[in-house]
């Protein structure tokens, strides 16, 4: 499952947000359980879509104030529900981190042989993001 | 420690490297010595002795500078690492972020429209530069396009009542 992979593996962009990563991720637990306890209930409905409130139909972030709102609340499928980039960003993040410590100490599961890891993990919420759109628009029109 | 240069793009490296630090070039069996690349470079910048044939062409040599002249980054083969592997990414993983909260934000206008000037300029700049991450400048530049498309379908009707406003006297 794990391969030694020797040598030094990691790009260097990789290195910069896995420095991110390792940072921001205290503040952002915080503020997440502070949204989940009360943040959320000081917005109070005022938090509208313009592009709902023009065209009636959802836009490609309606649903991810109340998707991050669950994911904090331990509701994962609420959460995936509401808006699945939420739980596939969570998910792109726990596995970026754990690809560049396990390439940071010289074993692997895939040897991606030095490219750009973070790359892998943009794309996939990139992809998440306009799937579950088109979705949503093809739940509304079919 | 005696310190390599890398075959590829000759950046130097310290002994037993295996992949060069600048390019990602495996360095094993692809390696020049401080002591041999010297020795390469006088026998390279002997210049061969030539028969005159009528024709004056300049006799060039490679000299030491010449090895810094390395490829430019992404052309190495992705084996190698090449593409996305000699670090100027900075720009194209920019514009694939800004890309993805333009079309996140899309209502949201102000977020969206910064988030969209920077995917596009981002963007633009990595495929006229030639810079590493050709795959997230133009994914980038996709999403900050249908994150501006979006956002101008929620100021469109706005724009309309505002000049609406304008016209009639009553709002003077």
């Amino acid at each position: 499952m794990l391969r030694n992979i020797g040598g030094n593996e990691i790009h260097a962009a990789d290195r910069f947000f896995y420095r991110i990563g390792q940072v921001a991720w205290l503040p952002f637990l915080l503020f997440g359980l502070w949204f989940a306890h009360s943040g959320y209930a000081l917005l109070d409905g005022r938090l509208l879509c313009g592009f709902r409130a023009v065209t009636g139909l959802p836009c490609p972030g309606c649903g991810g104030t109340r998707a991050f709102y669950y994911l904090f609340r331990g509701e994962f499928l609420k959460s995936l529900a509401y808006h699945p980039v939420v739980i596939a960003g969570a998910a792109a993040y726990v596995h970026y981190m754990a690809a560049i410590a396990l390439r940071r100490r010289r074993l692997a599961v895939r040897d991606y042989s030095r490219r750009l890891l973070v790359q892998y993990d943009l794309y996939w919420v990139a992809a998440v993001l306009m799937i579950q759109w088109a979705v949503k628009l093809w739940r509304i029109f079919v | 420690m005696n310190m390599i240069y890398c075959a590829e793009c000759g950046a130097q490296n310290e002994e037993g490297a295996k992949y060069c630090e600048a390019c990602g070039a495996p360095m094993e069996g692809n390696t020049e010595t401080a002591e041999s690349s010297e020795a390469v470079s006088a026998e390279r910048d002997v210049a061969p002795a030539a028969e005159s044939n009528g024709y004056d062409a300049p006799v060039q040599g490679y000299a030491a500078s010449d090895r810094q002249q390395y490829r430019p980054a992404g052309s190495l083969p992705p084996k190698y690492g090449g593409q996305n592997g000699g670090g100027q990414t900075g720009l194209a993983i920019a514009s694939l972020i800004c890309g993805i909260v333009s079309v996140l934000c899309c209502c949201t206008l102000c977020i969206s429209w910064i988030a969209t000037a920077a995917a596009i300029v981002c963007g633009i700049i990595t495929l006229v530069q030639h810079r590493d991450g050709k795959g997230m400048a133009i994914t980038g530049l996709v999403l900050g396009v249908v994150g501006l498309l979006l956002s101008v379908l929620v100021v469109v009707p706005h724009i309309g009542i505002l000049i609406a406003m304008l016209n009639d006297r009553r709002y003077w």
